[in-house]
Order: structure tokens, then C-alpha cells, then sequence
């Protein structure tokens, strides 16, 4: 259980935008807890494979960060939160960033969507390999769409003003 | 020449991990869904759409990328994977990944390795009694069932066994528990199955006659919404 734990502390640090990030460890404490609870009522904490017992905790991370974000939006806390969260250290570098994830988001829905899908895998963390293999393409043309679909990325936030 | 310098890559995707969750007008995909998608159990023109989906959701995306680091942090699946159906392609990352899962999970350890061997193996129902007190084996007819028809068997006993049964959804929400059947089967009604489950996991109790218990492996069901029923 505390490898489970460890992996969605993980997954939320490297996924997560940052006053998730520093909730890390709360969250995947809330995670097992939930999860637990879950498989005691299923009468057994053994047999479940890995892939189901990691996907279920998937499922809860999901629900928790849900519920976390909504709480947040309920309160009204986000400048104090983003002003007092350790990686917002630079608050106007964060609202630059999202309003640049805004804008690429933007330019995103411009582009022919063989470019937009890789490109969106790309900007999600996947290298061309990956980019091909859940494309379903071989590497030189997932390279190419990605090549491309970056050019018009470049062209699209050079015409809006921004670089990254 | 790259359009973007590697920092610029990075500072990219920082943006878009840094933004606030908001769902995309228009409805989302579920989060089994995207799972599905991170996991690439999607056929291709599903996980086309569900990709198209994360170029303009913010909430969707988070929610995939937590699904992939979970499902592999440290190993990304190789191009290796040839395109020849979707069951075939699943298994090549069922075989990347689930053995990497396994090694860094405490528990878990009842990895179904008889049923993802055998999955797509015609040959019939057996109940091996060995020393370690024998094999629950799921029937190869479960491993796709339409909704209205979602009939879970497996191996059969000695005369006079009995089974409990305990089925999921991908949750772990509890669809149905039975206890006492008399045959190695369980029609889980429809109306137990919510819209959104796409998969059903279900593990076995067996009680022998000699007064030995048995448990299976978590077992796993797709239901297939575009499959006629089976009388
Ligand atoms: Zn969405």
C-alpha cells in the first residue's frame, strides 16, 4: 500500500497544477484511506490484480482532486491560496503561465487534427516514440505531424505576442 | 530546424499543467475513459476522440496525465507495439506494463496471470485440484459480454460446491455479492450495471464439499454495449 501511496504522490506532483502539488501528500493519504475503506467492504484486501487496484486508485485520486478543486472555487480562496502556495513563489510568472495555457489551447483548435493530436500528446509529456506508438503511426510521420503542428504552435503564440 | 528550443517544450507543458481544472463545453469523457485512453486500451478511433477532447479540456487532461504516470512513471511504452487489433495491442501493454506495476505494489499479488494467459484460449473450463488447493478459471465466453446478457462463469467444482460472488465496477463500487450458488454461473442483472461501466470485476468463493475454501483471481469482464444478447 505505501508503493500505491507513493505512486499517486507522484503522479500528482508531476501532473498537477501547483496547489495540488503542494496537497500532495494529503491527497494520496486520502486516496488509500478511501481505498481501504473500499476494499473492506469488498471483503478482502488480497486477489485484486495490480492494474485494477491501480486503476481504482486512479478513480479516487480523480474524485478527491474534484472535490478539492470545487472547495477551492466555493471558498473564493485562490489568490490567498496561489499567493501562499510554495511554487507560486512568482505569482505573476504563474498567472503568465496559465494565460498561456489558455493561448495554446487556443491555437491548438486551429490546427488539422492529425497535427493537434500529436502535438497535444507532445505538450502532455509523451517524446515521438510514445506520440507514435498511441497514434497508432510509425515514428517518421508521428516526427513529421509533430514538427509541423510545432511550427504553427510557434507561428500561432508569435502572432498573439507570446512566447513561451 | 525544431520549432521550439527544449526549455521552451518544457515551459509549454508547464503551462498547460499549471492551469486551473475546467471542463471543455460540450461534456467530457468519464475518468474510465480516460484511463482507458492513457492505458491504450482504446480502440484507435475512440482514443482519437478522447485526444481531440484533451487539446481543449483542461479537467480531461489532468486527469490522463495522473492515469499515465500512474500507470508507468518511469517506463514509457516502446513504438514496438504493431497495429494488428485492438485485443493484440492490449496485451502487448498489458505485457509492458503490468509487470512493473506488480513489482512496485505490495499488495495486489493476486495478479491474474492464469486468466490474461488464457484469455483468448478456446479451451474449456477446467478445476486443476493440485496441492495448493486448485484453480478458479473463468470461462473464455466471460471475457466479453453485451449488457443485457452479462452472464459470469467459471470452472466448475466437485458435486456439491458452492459459491460466493462478488462483483465490481472499476471503482470497486460493490455491483452485486451473492452467496450459496449452486452452479459455477451468475447472471448479474442489467440494472445493476451502470451506464457508465464498461468493465465488471468479479472474483469467486468456491466452498468444497470437503469443507475446503477457494478463492479466485479477480477477474475481469468487458461489456460490450454493441453486442446482440446470447440466449
Ligand atoms: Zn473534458
Amino acid at each position: 500500500m505505501e508503493a500505491l501511496a507513493r505512486r499517486v504522490r507522484r503522479a500528482v506532483g508531476r501532473s498537477c497544477p501547483p496547489y495540488l502539488v503542494s496537497q500532495a501528500d494529503d491527497i494520496a493519504q486520502e486516496v488509500l484511506l478511501q481505498l481501504l475503506r473500499k476494499l473492506d467492504r469488498t471483503e478482502g484486501k488480497t486477489g485484486f490484480s495490480s492494474m485494477y487496484l491501480l486503476k481504482a486508485a486512479h478513480g479516487v485520486t480523480v474524485d478527491e482532486i474534484r472535490r478539492r478543486s470545487r472547495r477551492r472555487e466555493q471558498t473564493g480562496m485562490e489568490d490567498e491560496m496561489l499567493r501562499n502556495q510554495s511554487s507560486a513563489a512568482d505569482p505573476e510568472r504563474s498567472a503568465l503561465s496559465r494565460s498561456l495555457g489558455r493561448e495554446i489551447r487556443r491555437c491548438l483548435e486551429t490546427m488539422v487534427p492529425p497535427r493537434r493530436e500529436a502535438v497535444t500528446l507532445h505538450l502532455l509529456g509523451c517524446a515521438v516514440p510514445e506520440v507514435a506508438t498511441r497514434l497508432r503511426c510509425s515514428e517518421k510521420s508521428a516526427d513529421n505531424r509533430l514538427y509541423r503542428g510545432m511550427k504553427n504552435l510557434r507561428d500561432c503564440l508569435t502572432g498573439k505576442g507570446l512566447r513561451p | 530546424m525544431k520549432a521550439f528550443a527544449d526549455e521552451d517544450v518544457a515551459r509549454l507543458r508547464e503551462a498547460l499543467s499549471e492551469e486551473e481544472p475546467w471542463c471543455a463545453p460540450g461534456g467530457c469523457p468519464n475518468k474510465e475513459e480516460l484511463w482507458e485512453s492513457a492505458a491504450g486500451e482504446l480502440d484507435p478511433t475512440e482514443n482519437e476522440t478522447i485526444i481531440l477532447h484533451l487539446a481543449r479540456c483542461s479537467e480531461c487532461s489532468l486527469v490522463w496525465r495522473l492515469a499515465r504516470e500512474m500507470i508507468a512513471p518511469d517506463r514509457i511504452p516502446s513504438s514496438s507495439v504493431t497495429p494488428t487489433g485492438h485485443r493484440r495491442r492490449w496485451q502487448s501493454w498489458r505485457r509492458v506494463l503490468v509487470p512493473a506495476i506488480a513489482a512496485t505494489m505490495l499488495i495486489g499479488v493476486g495478479l491474474s496471470t492464469a486468466w490474461l494467459l488464457r484469455k483468448n484460449a478456446p479451451s474449456p473450463p477446467v478445476f486443476r485440484r493440485q496441492q495448493d488447493g486448485g484453480k478458479i478459471l473463468p470461462s473464455p465466453r466471460t471475457h466479453e459480454v453485451p449488457r443485457t446478457g452479462c452472464r459470469l462463469e467459471w470452472s466448475a467444482g466437485p458435486q456439491g460446491t458452492r459459491y460466493d460472488l462478488i462483483a465490481t465496477d472499476g471503482a470497486l463500487e460493490i455491483l452485486s455479492t451473492v452467496k450459496g450458488l449452486t452452479r459455477p454461473e451468475y447472471d448479474l442483472p442489467p440494472e445493476m450495471i451502470p451506464i457508465s461501466t464498461t468493465e465488471v470485476f468479479w472474483r469467486v468463493t468456491a466452498h468444497l464439499p470437503d469443507g475446503r475454501t477457494i478463492s479466485s483471481d479477480t477477474f475481469t469482464t468487458m461489456i460490450d454495449d454493441a453486442a446482440p444478447a446470447q440466449e
